[in-house]
């Protein structure tokens, strides 16, 4: 029995790997998204399809669902995780209203989330897998051997681009903000696996940044504070909204290149 | 007959005595007056060297953080501030620096400025424990919301400025206490730097005063001034030069001799113990700025306490001047009426006083004679030329010395004000809003300072006749 499946499994990622492939030679990169459905038929594909490109145009979604795992694959050229992302939301309402998701929305995109290689892609499909009978909600998958992204918030001009462009060089993909509303904007859009911020920002200020980040479903990154602030409360209220790490500035940007690495790693 | 022409020529030569008197007191007058602005200027020029050497070794990014800057409470009067408030709340919010804390007093305002804080940032009514240092108008609420932890908003009924300043002083939790006009922006260290001159001599020092800046024509993003330029509009331009002029041609040579006599209501720092101890600000008459500055060195020189007022004009605080003629106009009236009444009720009791030192001396006497008495004795210098032109006693030659002498060293004062800017500060990067300021400087001569001296006359007027309204401020957005 153990075998059947295991076999199974591997028909499907085999499949999904060459879309992908096929996918990313197309175009830039490609978004998946995975969801464990019961009872699809040709009829309903159809619809999620029409749905989904109504909603962007720009992606052209191509749908397979798989029988013996009961999964259902999308495949969408030219998909960043953050227009996944979004493109899930709509497939996520659509799967629920129809009461066919039977597990978790898992999303992802290569080359963002890794290389789109055989192991990488049969654990996503495990992972979908797996999820059948928990809450529907959207998750995400990153392989391990992708590129973390960063997006840091500050007023200042100067150490914004001093950090992107240390960063950049590690080979980190950076994402810039410069008051708190503007970075969770950026925030929702690109998911960013690291959040760089200062406290002492505009509109939104930092603690309330981290925690509104800390109440978004399914985010498994961290939010490093870096700042001017050195009391003890402020750090003390920065942990409290779920800060991972907290780093004074002036900044030695060598300490801050080693938490950031610690902490991409742990994900 | 001969009698009478007996007479008449006795009348006429009294008339020419009194005038030949006249004419030597307007020359005396004159000199001194520029003596002491000479003076100033030059204790102004001698301090800016240290000043500046200040500025460029104060680590400011690392004091805003750091635990050994003393906490402030932040009080910003409201009164009808529903355009502008959310912004600048906001920006009160991002300074930079350590512990501070924000409480809005809405001053019975008749606009939506009440709702629009507690909307805004999703106040609760809270029942606090507040000090009774200073009686206030009745206080219709407190709020406060845990998300914004150091913002508090008090609700209170009309009562003026000085009432909502003193409400907000009962409320407020930290020893230092800063002022700062809802219609104005704060740089985001200014707080930092002043705390830096307040550091230096944390004991004496009982008041900072920060720099005040115009703000009309310059760029302001997320509360942040961002590209500073000279403003466009006439009015705004020659109160420019004038604002510059004041503040570091002159506070920075006042507060060097400890006689700085005003801390600008826009923006300055005070120690609340002393501020209680005077009774708070006064109440019920515009000028409260100057009084309670004066009120502080009166209590400091008669119970020998050693103080010091200081000015710190790299500390800058970004307001809208008026542009309009009556808006100005109403402005300076207030002012002329504030200095008037500041003068009556506490400068002629302080005046030539050996008790009160060199501000009994040199502040007091210069503030009544070349302040105050300003718009008498150029009347009246007026009404002597038509006199010396019509007894045939003007000797038109030494007049228009004279007055290209006064002319010329008022305007190399406004030059030499220009000078320190350029030399300390230089906050317009671009050298046409040099040549720009240069000229107004010399604009300021062809009428500008002849309306002041009109307004602050008018303003006495108001003062007689009890008048007693605030006036018009019509506020606007910023960057227009």
């Amino acid at each position: 029995m153990a075998i059947v499946i295991r076999n199974n499994i591997q028909e499907i990622t085999l499949q999904l790997l060459q879309f992908v492939h096929l996918a990313t030679k197309k175009s830039a990169s490609c978004g998946v998204i995975l969801a464990p459905c019961k009872n699809m038929n040709p009829k309903t594909l159809e619809q999620a399809k029409l749905l989904m490109s109504n909603n962007d145009a720009s992606l052209s979604v191509q749908f397979f669902y798989d029988d013996p795992n009961q999964v259902l694959c999308a495949v969408l050229d030219n998909g960043t995780m953050g227009n996944t992302h979004y493109a899930s939301l709509v497939l996520k309402d659509f799967l629920q209203d129809q009461h066919l998701l039977q597990g978790q929305l898992i999303v992802s995109s290569f080359p963002e989330s890794g290389n789109p290689t055989k192991s990488t892609i049969e654990k996503f499909m495990l992972q979908a897998i797996r999820s059948k009978g928990k809450e529907g909600n959207i998750h995400f998958f990153t392989g391990a051997n992708a590129a973390a992204s960063v997006l840091i918030v500050d007023t200042d001009d100067i150490i914004r681009e001093f950090i992107k462009t240390r960063l950049e060089l590690k080979g980190y993909r950076v994402h810039e903000a410069k008051d708190g509303q503007e970075a969770y904007h950026v925030f929702v859009r690109e998911l960013p696996g690291l959040v760089i911020t200062e406290l002492n920002l505009p509109i939104i200020d930092g603690y309330q940044l981290i925690r509104k980040i800390q109440a978004t479903n399914s985010y498994e990154g961290e939010v490093i504070v870096l700042t001017d602030k050195q009391l003890t409360e402020n750090m003390s209220r920065a942990y409290e909204s779920g800060a991972a790490d907290y780093v004074t500035k002036p900044l030695s940007i060598s300490e801050l290149e080693w938490k950031i690495k610690r902490l991409t790693k742990n994900n | 007959m001969r009698l009478l022409e007996y007479y008449l020529q006795q009348a006429m030569d009294f008339l020419r005595d009194f005038l030949l008197g006249y004419g030597y007191f307007a020359m005396y007058y004159g000199l001194i007056i520029t003596f002491i602005y000479f003076l100033i200027f030059g204790l102004s020029i001698r301090h800016t060297y240290p000043l500046q050497r200040g500025i460029k070794y104060n680590r400011v990014r690392k004091l805003s953080g750091s635990e050994h800057v003393p906490p402030v409470s932040i009080l910003v009067p409201a009164y009808n501030e529903e355009l502008m408030i959310k912004e600048n709340v906001r920006n009160l919010l991002a300074l930079n620096y350590p512990e501070y804390e924000v409480i809005v007093v809405n001053d019975g305002s008749k606009d939506d400025t009440a709702k629009i804080m507690i909307d805004e940032f999703q106040l609760k009514e809270i029942k606090p424990y507040v000090a009774k240092h200073i009686k206030t108008n009745m206080v219709r609420g407190y709020y406060h919301n845990p998300e914004y932890p150091n913002l508090y908003f008090i609700d209170k009924e009309n009562g003026g400025k000085a009432d909502s300043l003193n409400a907000g002083i009962n409320l407020s939790h930290y020893g230092l206490i800063s002022t700062i006009d809802a219609d104005s922006l704060l740089e985001k260290d200014a707080l930092t730097r002043i705390a830096r001159v307040y550091m230096e001599n944390p004991e004496d020092t009982v008041a900072v005063g920060g720099n005040v800046r115009i703000v009309n024509s310059c760029t302001v993003e997320d509360g942040m001034v961002k590209n500073i330029r000279f403003p466009k509009k006439m009015w705004p331009a020659l109160q420019n030069v004038e604002y510059i002029k004041a503040f570091l041609g002159g506070r920075i040579g006042w507060s060097s001799i400890n006689g700085l006599i005003i801390v600008s209501g826009a923006f300055g720092v005070f120690q609340k113990d002393k501020v209680i101890a005077i009774g708070g600000y006064r109440g019920g008459y515009p000028g409260e700025d100057m009084n309670i500055v004066i009120k502080l060195h009166r209590y400091c020189l008669k119970n020998n306490i050693p103080y010091h007022v200081g000015f710190c004009p790299d500390a800058v605080c970004w307001t809208q001047a008026p542009d309009t003629y009556r808006i100005l106009s109403s402005q300076r009236m207030r002012w002329g009426r504030g200095n008037l009444k500041n003068m009556i009720e506490e400068g002629i009791h302080m005046i030539f006083r050996p008790r009160y030192k060199l501000f009994g001396w040199l502040t007091i006497p210069y503030n009544i004679l070349f302040e105050t008495l300003n718009p008498y004795i150029r009347l009246s210098g007026l009404i002597a030329m038509i006199g010396y032109w019509l007894l045939n006693m003007a000797d038109w030659k030494t007049v228009v010395v004279f007055m290209l002498v006064n002319f010329f060293s008022c305007f190399i004062l406004s030059l030499g004000a220009l000078f320190i800017e350029e030399k300390a500060f230089s906050r317009y990067p671009k050298l046409s809003d040099l040549n720009k300021m240069m000229l107004y400087s010399f604009l300021m001569f062809l009428g500008y300072r002849q309306v002041g001296v009109l307004w602050r006359f008018m303003g006495h007027i108001d003062f007689f006749r009890n008048n007693n309204s605030w006036g018009t401020m019509v506020r606007t957005n910023f960057n227009k």
